[in-house]
């Protein structure tokens, strides 16, 4: 056992800042003692380190999840609705669903930035949010991509999105590779609409934090 | 009545019970571990821990850290009177329901 070993910093500065105040000493030294005295003589250094990261990983899970399951819910029924219902029509109009998105990122942001009293870790707790949610949805699509295919090429505007460049791809093949484009896409946007509303919030919540 | 009790904060309460003036943050794993004879996550005993504390089911007082913690306090947790009550009402409900129940059950063929 080396006892001044040291999990990823990366992953103990994103403890630290997730956490309340009161907890930000005795929760990571907890996890310090049971990394040095347990897991690194158990497992070594590159499977306690990464025990080190799945368990702060469970921390934001904890803190996110109530946001993630109903926004990717949401973005897994307007693409079902998108893909097989009318592809014509949103099933959400989509400046309401932005309005919504934005607004409960906010509020993640402001609850999080009370309950740290730290920006960084209401921001990265959105960001959190929007990282799993899409994660979930590059899931989704993962499964969904040739179940639905047989029943989108059927549909005159999946056959048009398909052709609007003639190249020789099979449907299925552009399909994944739309699939790709759009998780990348929408992914960076969504990535940074949630951090710029992260910082946002959590400069509220530290405020009302103050305050109180 | 006091609160109903699930499982996993009952084998929580009984380690900080069994644990007497050790019971801290990572020692309550341990226990919690050895007793459910599963790998355990860290966050579910301190969520649960956080819970409790809510519910003034237990307390709790920072102590001395350690080298090995990085010298980083130690949380030190205790039983209230409600916790007490708590887990003796959990007790008493189990044996209600199990009584008249001989054990072990056995299977219809």
């Amino acid at each position: 056992m080396n006892p001044n070993a040291q999990p990823p910093a990366w992953a103990a500065w994103v403890l630290a800042s997730i956490l309340p105040s009161r907890d930000r000493d005795a929760v990571p030294g907890d996890l310090l003692e049971e990394y040095r005295l347990d897991r690194l003589p158990a497992l070594g250094k590159v499977w306690a380190d990464l025990w080190f990261v799945g368990q702060v990983v469970r921390q934001v899970w904890r803190s996110t999840w109530f946001a993630i399951v109903p926004l990717a819910a949401t973005l897994m029924l307007g693409d079902f609705h998108h893909a097989l219902i009318d592809p014509y029509s949103p099933v959400f109009p989509e400046n309401v669903f932005g309005t919504v998105v934005l607004a409960g990122f906010l509020l993640v942001g402001i609850v999080n930035g009370r309950r740290t009293g730290r920006v960084a870790g209401a921001t990265l707790l959105t960001t959190g949010t929007w990282a799993g949610a899409w994660f979930l949805l590059g899931l989704w699509w993962a499964m969904t991509l040739y179940p639905f295919a047989p029943f989108m090429r059927e549909s005159p505007y999946w056959i048009q999105a398909w052709h609007y460049k003639p190249n020789d791809l099979s449907f299925e093949r552009w399909l994944l590779y739309d699939n790709i484009g759009a998780f990348v896409l929408g992914g960076a946007f969504g990535l940074s609409i949630s951090t710029a509303a992260g910082v946002a919030g959590g400069l509220v919540g530290r405020a009302l934090r103050a305050r109180a | 009545m006091a609160d109903v009790l699930g499982s996993f904060e009952q084998a929580v309460l009984l380690a900080i019970v069994r644990l007497g003036r050790d019971a801290y943050g990572r020692a309550i794993l341990k226990d919690v571990q050895a007793r459910l004879e599963r790998d355990v996550a860290a966050g579910a005993v301190h969520a649960t821990l956080d819970r409790l504390e809510r519910k003034k089911l237990v307390s709790s007082r920072l102590g001395a850290g350690t080298p090995i913690r990085d010298g980083r306090a130690r949380r030190y947790y205790s039983v209230e009177a409600a916790g007490v009550r708590a887990l003796h009402d959990a007790r008493e409900t189990l044996e209600h329901v199990w009584r008249g129940v001989t054990w072990p059950l056995k299977a219809r063929s």
